[in-house]
């Protein structure tokens, strides 16, 4: 239901989305959009945001709604100040330092940057598969910073889609069972989530190899399941950690090609991490890495 | 929550019908050779135990024994006592027995056993010693200077303590036997064997030859009676009408003349009951590594798993599903195989252990009691594994860091 109303909010704002393209998406520190209110706070610094973050304290589902009842609700993804630590031993490696982000809804951007500079990790902070040592990461009005981790799961299952550099399909399961499982465990019945899963399966061009094992698929054929199954329950986003770095061009191209399909005729927010330029160049706008820190 | 159960369930039977198959097999395998492991000392113990019983009845006590009174050595006019026993419907026959202890000499051998002086007759209606003889014959009655050898005595005919015996003695041969002080020969005629030890170290002379090494010839004494009834009649009503007939003497049922084997019995009770409990922990610990070790591997499943959203309870669910499956696999092929295998093939086949003869005899209550508890085992060595492993962070699980 509600993702069927985001999707046609969503679809109202595309063409405006992708007509902002890349100039006007603030990033960083100067100019901070607040997500709900969509008051614009101009040149203030993040104290001043901090300070205005009471208003939308209220977590979850509820905050999803009310941000699509207002208008002009065109950041989908927030990160604040976001600060992500590893301790290597006895050291402490600050392998993000302090990144602000902001992706518009129906935007598909590219995380690029030296490896090692931190893209992974910020994708999942960004995609909620790790917690922030410090700051926010708020997705469609939804402080994700209040969550508990049951909480972050079910807004996984629900809202966020995941496609990984080696595919990680569950190699025990179909691909449409691959693909299916989530909506099977958010509940939908037998019929619904088969059709689903057919259709979608349909949509990436594996319509006839539904119930192929992965490990009986291409490279290329498992990546387009595993798009498949990050697509399923119509994602808010979907996070690429490197989609293509195992396969050949032309199975990259297969994979860019419909990453830019699903974002252009769904609106499909995509945030994809990449080496390579050319595939950036699919891309409505880049965010550069480098040592932890924006470019 | 139905459809949780639901993602488990399908979870768990994708892994089963698609997973490795040889880790299921052996998973399997295990889980069925714990189980088996789990009761065959018990069945052991039930199958020597069930033997021991037969045992007595057949070959030594009959099923109710008559001894000399309180402070009595002997039963003063036995074959009196005899016909008045006999005269019981559901008696099928009495011996009245010597019994002493003797010392044996074959050419350089020498070794102490326990000698009966029977009536041979007699015994015949009692027990079947007469078809344990395996060389040469039973002792007739007018036999004078005759002996009954147990292979134990004997030995050879795969005596279990061949070095302790007379070390092949063979029927013809003579052996010098000293009973109180005197000594005299006799003529091998027989040699015998109930396969237990404890039976087959005995000798059997004629009671005339006894009573005269005794020095209690011609007084009609005897040590003990031991009555043979009908099959299926209880001890305890036997003596109970024994009792009715006016006899002083004490009578014993074959139960309580086991005494040594009711002592070996539940010795081997405790050890069994130590066995269980070493057992189960040996049985816990092994499901536990296989377990583990193949929820292990999973690691990055589970990370993608928890990843897509699916509950940890769910996943924790469907490792629980599989380790029930596999455990219940596991014993109904253990049973299976000791209930239709083993166990049918030691009773055909049995075993020659110390003891005596052993088959396997599976007790169901014991089985379902040791099944319930693999069942557990196996609950607990998935929850485990799955719920430490579920709660670490995707970081870890996927990217193993
Ligand atoms: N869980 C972790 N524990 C310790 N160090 C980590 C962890 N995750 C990442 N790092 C370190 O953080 C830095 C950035 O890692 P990250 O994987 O985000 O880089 P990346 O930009 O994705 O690189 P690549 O292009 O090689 O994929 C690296 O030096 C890495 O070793
Ligand atoms: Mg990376």
């Amino acid at each position: 239901m509600e993702n069927k109303i985001e999707r046609e909010m969503e679809k109202e704002t595309e063409n405006k989305n992708i007509e902002i393209g890349t100039e006007n998406i603030e990033i960083g520190t100067e100019n901070i959009e607040i997500g709900t209110e969509n008051i614009e706070i101009g040149t203030e610094n993040i104290e001043t945001e901090n300070k205005n973050m009471p208003d939308k304290k209220e977590a979850g589902t509820e905050i999803v709604v009310k941000a699509l009842n207002e208008k002009n609700v065109d950041t989908i993804i927030e990160g604040i100040d976001i600060v992500r630590t590893f301790l290597m031993g006895e050291v402490e490696v600050r392998v993000l330092r302090g990144i602000s982000v902001k992706i518009r809804r129906g935007e598909f951007v590219a995380i690029m940057g030296p490896s090692g500079s931190g893209k992974t990790t910020l994708l999942n902070q960004l995609g909620l598969l790790d917690t922030p040592n410090s700051g926010k990461v708020i997705i469609n009005g939804a402080d994700t910073s209040l969550m508990f981790d049951r909480e972050k799961g079910r807004f996984r299952l629900h809202n966020l889609g995941y496609v990984f550099q080696d595919y990680a399909l569950l190699p025990e399961l179909t691909a449409s069972e691959n693909v299916y499982i989530s909506l099977m465990m958010q509940g939908k019945s037998k019929a619904e989530y088969e059709s689903a899963a057919a259709e979608i399966m349909e949509a990436v061009g594996l319509g006839d190899r539904l119930s192929q094992l992965p490990s009986k698929m291409s490279g290329g054929q498992q990546q387009r399941v595993s798009i498949a199954r990050a697509l399923a329950h119509n994602p808010i986003i979907l996070f690429a950690d490197e989609p293509c770095a195992n396969l050949d061009s032309k199975n990259s191209k297969e994979v860019l090609d419909l990453f830019k399909k699903f974002n252009k005729e769904l609106g499909q927010t995509i945030v994809m991490v990449t080496h390579e330029d050319w595939h950036a160049e699919y891309t409505d706008r880049v965010i550069r890495l480098k040592d932890g820190m924006l470019e | 929550m139905l459809e949780k159960a639901k993602v488990s369930f399908f979870l768990a039977s994708r892994t089963i019908t698609r997973g490795n198959k040889g880790i299921t097999i052996f998973t399997v395998i295990v889980l069925a050779l714990i189980f088996v492991q789990l009761v065959l000392f018990s069945s052991m113990l039930a199958g020597v135990t069930l033997k021991f019983n037969d045992l007595m009845v057949d070959f030594q006590t009959g099923n109710v024994v008559v001894e000399p009174r309180e402070e009595e050595r002997y039963i003063e006019d036995a074959s009196a006592l005899q016909k008045k026993i006999e005269s019981l419907p559901q008696v099928v026959g009495t011996s009245a027995r010597l019994k002493t202890s003797g010392n044996f000499h074959y050419k350089e051998k020498e070794m102490g056993a326990t000698v009966y002086g029977i009536d041979p007759e007699d015994e015949n209606f009692v027990t079947d010693l007469e078809d344990a003889v395996i060389s040469g014959e039973f002792l007739s009655r007018p036999d004078r200077g005759e002996v009954i050898l147990g292979r134990e005595v004997s030995g050879g005919f795969g005596a279990l303590m061949e070095s302790k015996s007379l070390g092949g003695v063979e029927v013809g041969d003579t052996v010098e036997i000293t009973i109180s002080g005197k000594t005299r020969e006799f003529r091998v005629k027989g040699i015998y064997t109930t396969r237990y030890f404890m039976v087959d170290a005995g000798a059997y002379i004629s009671r005339a030859d006894l009573e005269e090494m005794l020095g209690v010839q011609d007084r009609d004494f005897a040590q003990e009676i031991a009555v043979k009834t009908i099959a299926g009649t209880d001890e305890y009503e036997t003596r109970t009408a024994l009792l009715s007939l006016g006899i002083r003497e004490n009578i014993r049922t074959w139960r309580e003349f086991a005494g040594i084997l009711g002592l070996i019995e539940s010795t081997l009770g405790m050890i069994r009951d130590i066995m269980n409990v070493i057992g189960l922990l040996i049985a816990f610990v092994i499901i536990f590594v296989v377990i583990y070790v193949n929820i292990v591997n999973k690691k990055r499943q589970i990370g993608v798993q928890k990843a897509i959203g699916i509950e940890q309870n769910v996943i924790i669910a469907s490792f629980v599903l599989q380790a029930m499956f596999y455990a219940g696999i596991g014993v109904i092929l253990g049973f299976v195989f000791m209930r239709f295998g083993l166990a049918p093939y030691t009773a055909a086949h049995p075993v020659d252990i110390p003891l005596g003869s052993m088959s396997l005899k599976l007790d169901d209550v014991e089985a379902i009691n040791r099944a319930v508890l693999l069942f557990l085992a196996s609950i607990i060595g998935s929850v485990i594994p799955a719920y430490t492993l579920t709660q670490k962070d995707l970081l870890e699980l996927i990217w193993g860091k």
